[in-house]
């Protein structure tokens, strides 16, 4: 039995759940927007997946495991890594299949997992236009596997369909369905929230509740979840992080608490 | 080769109302590359109806757009210094006043390396979105080889492409210098987009001798015969940086964002930088004075 935390705060309980996705060996894509991505990154690679290679900021496999201070300018990132690389190496390696992993926080995301990080209302005159998908739309069709996480569980998050597919989501049969559609990617595979995780039913596509965070109650999940959420027989508890996670988490990769930038 | 210095005033009546402008701005600042001086002569020269191309966009982006020179944008993404939508570019697509077209990093990235290349387009495989409603010169087609299903992703060729560089000879042949050596971001992005323009305006912190340029072939990024004209423009950035020149002016950026905040401060400022100043000089003077 792993010696399990008691005292954490959520932005911690989804960085370890992220990280807890990657596999040793894997290549994972990370843009420098989201911190708590890349510490989830820095977190495997410090634990169960010390041979994990990422794509960091303009650099491939950088050997930082900090967000603090000196170690993580772009010059010491480029400075430790294997290879600096240009946007067409991170294309065309993602499109031959390289990059495992990916991990995206969007503005909405639907029952199929279509993710939208581009606008809300209509495309002529929007009611509020974001900053821009960038590389989310690929990531979710030619990456391996996508991980999304939502730092507020809200109706207005979690919505019966996007108003823009800046990513494309799942499809009824799941990997297999997508793969005859062409898409090479799994496509997201898990949605981390403050309140719960979700995964996807293969046979519907269709996003299902998998596991409650410590403390959360079912009607509060699907009180602020804006379609019927799939819901298990038996609903299990979402694994917190263990002690030398979050003592890894707080006193070497984050120290700062960048990770706690959207909560 | 010959000489192609002139001055940006000239340089710049390349630019024609109803053309489109590709900006080379790297995804990554504040390694930049970013053609400001440029951007506030076309303001100051007030073209109109221009479509933009550009991949990451920041003041370069939102100046153009709050001074009304903007009447679509095709982009990957828009965010001033990382806090959000730039201000101008958010009023302007929320009004319907532009059309504010996205693409993905992949598909801009091909675009871009098709019209470099010379090809109509580069195919992408299952390409799915809702880019492609806004995009109709994509066209979905079948691949002659195995009858897959494809996306063409269509050539981007600017009429005019502007940067700003750290070196260049009088005839265009430009260095991205030590430093940007790793930044690949910007050496394959900046040089593709000037491959894929039509014409190229580029502005240079340095003039250095032909002589000076064969000295390191390595960091040279930009062939002369890519390049209209070639302006000397040093702190041409200016708010932004340009790696071992000069760091991005913070001061004046905020300074920026809070004048983005409505059309009228963002006229006031506008008159204030862009149209008193009787050149670039005159504009750093201003600027530095805070």
């Amino acid at each position: 039995m792993p010696d399990y935390a008691s005292d954490y705060t959520i932005d911690e309980q989804i960085l370890v759940c992220i990280a807890r996705e990657i596999r040793d060996g894997e290549l994972v894509q990370q843009g420098g927007g989201t911190a708590l991505g890349i510490a989830s990154v820095m977190l495997a690679r410090l634990t169960h997946a010390p041979n994990l290679k990422y794509n960091y900021l303009t650099s491939t496999d950088p050997l930082v495991y900090s967000l603090a201070g000196e170690e993580n300018t772009p010059a010491a990132v480029s400075a430790t890594s294997l290879k600096p690389f240009a946007i067409d190496d991170m294309v065309s390696m993602c499109l031959r299949g390289k990059t495992n992993v990916f991990t995206t926080m969007p503005a909405q995301i639907d029952k199929y997992g279509n993710v939208n990080a581009s606008l809300i209302g209509d495309h002529q005159h929007p009611r509020v236009r974001f900053p821009g998908g960038l590389g989310i739309s690929d990531w979710l069709l030619y990456a391996g596997r996508v991980n999304v996480y939502v730092p507020r569980h809200t109706a207005r998050v979690f919505v019966e369909k996007v108003d823009y597919v800046t990513g494309y989501g799942r499809l009824p049969g799941g990997h297999a369905a997508r793969r005859e559609a062409g898409i090479p990617g799994e496509g997201p595979v898990r949605v981390f929230s403050n309140l719960a995780v979700m995964g996807f039913d293969d046979a519907s596509g269709l996003m299902q509740l998998e596991s409650l965070h410590a403390g959360v109650a079912l009607d509060e999940v699907q009180a602020n979840t804006g379609f019927e959420l799939g819901i298990p027989d038996e609903i299990p508890a979402t694994e917190p992080p263990t002690a030398e996670q979050l003592d890894l988490i707080r006193n070497k990769i984050d120290p700062n608490g960048l990770r706690k930038a959207r909560f | 080769m010959s000489s192609k210095l002139t001055t940006l005033a000239d340089a710049v009546s390349l630019v024609e109302d109803g053309g489109s402008l590709g900006i080379a701005s790297p995804a990554v600042n504040p390694l930049g590359l970013v053609p400001m001086a440029t951007v506030r002569e076309i303001v100051r020269q007030g073209r109109r109806d221009l479509t933009l191309f550009t991949a990451m966009g920041n003041i370069e982006a939102d100046m153009l757009i709050g001074a009304g020179c903007i009447r679509d944008i095709d982009f990957w993404g828009c965010n001033l210094f990382g806090s959000g939508t730039p201000p101008n570019l958010r009023r302007a697509a929320e009004a319907g006043q532009i059309v504010a077209r996205e693409q993905s990093e992949f598909s801009l990235t091909l675009a871009v390396l098709a019209g470099a290349m010379g090809v109509e387009f580069i195919p992408l495989h299952g390409y799915r979105n809702d880019h492609l409603q806004h995009h109709p010169e994509w066209r979905a087609f079948e691949s002659p080889f195995d009858g897959e299903e494809l996306v063409a992703i269509a050539a981007i060729v600017p009429d005019v492409a502007i940067i700003q560089v750290p070196k260049a000879d009088e005839f265009g042949n430009a260095q991205l210098g030590e430093t940007n050596r790793h930044n690949t971001m910007a050496k394959f992005t900046a040089p593709r987009l000037v491959q894929a323009a039509k014409r190229v305006i580029l502005t240079a912190e340095e003039i250095v001798s032909n002589e000076e340029i064969r000295k390191t072939p390595d960091l040279t990024a930009i062939l002369y015969h890519d390049v209209d004209a070639v302006v000397h423009l040093p702190r041409g950035a200016h708010p932004h940086g340009i790696t071992d020149y000069y760091e991005p002016d913070m001061d004046h950026i905020k300074t920026y964002m809070e004048a983005a905040q409505s059309s009228e401060t963002f006229g006031a400022y506008l008159e204030k930088y862009v149209h008193e100043p009787a050149d670039h000089a005159a504009y750093l003077e201003l600027a530095d004075q805070g």
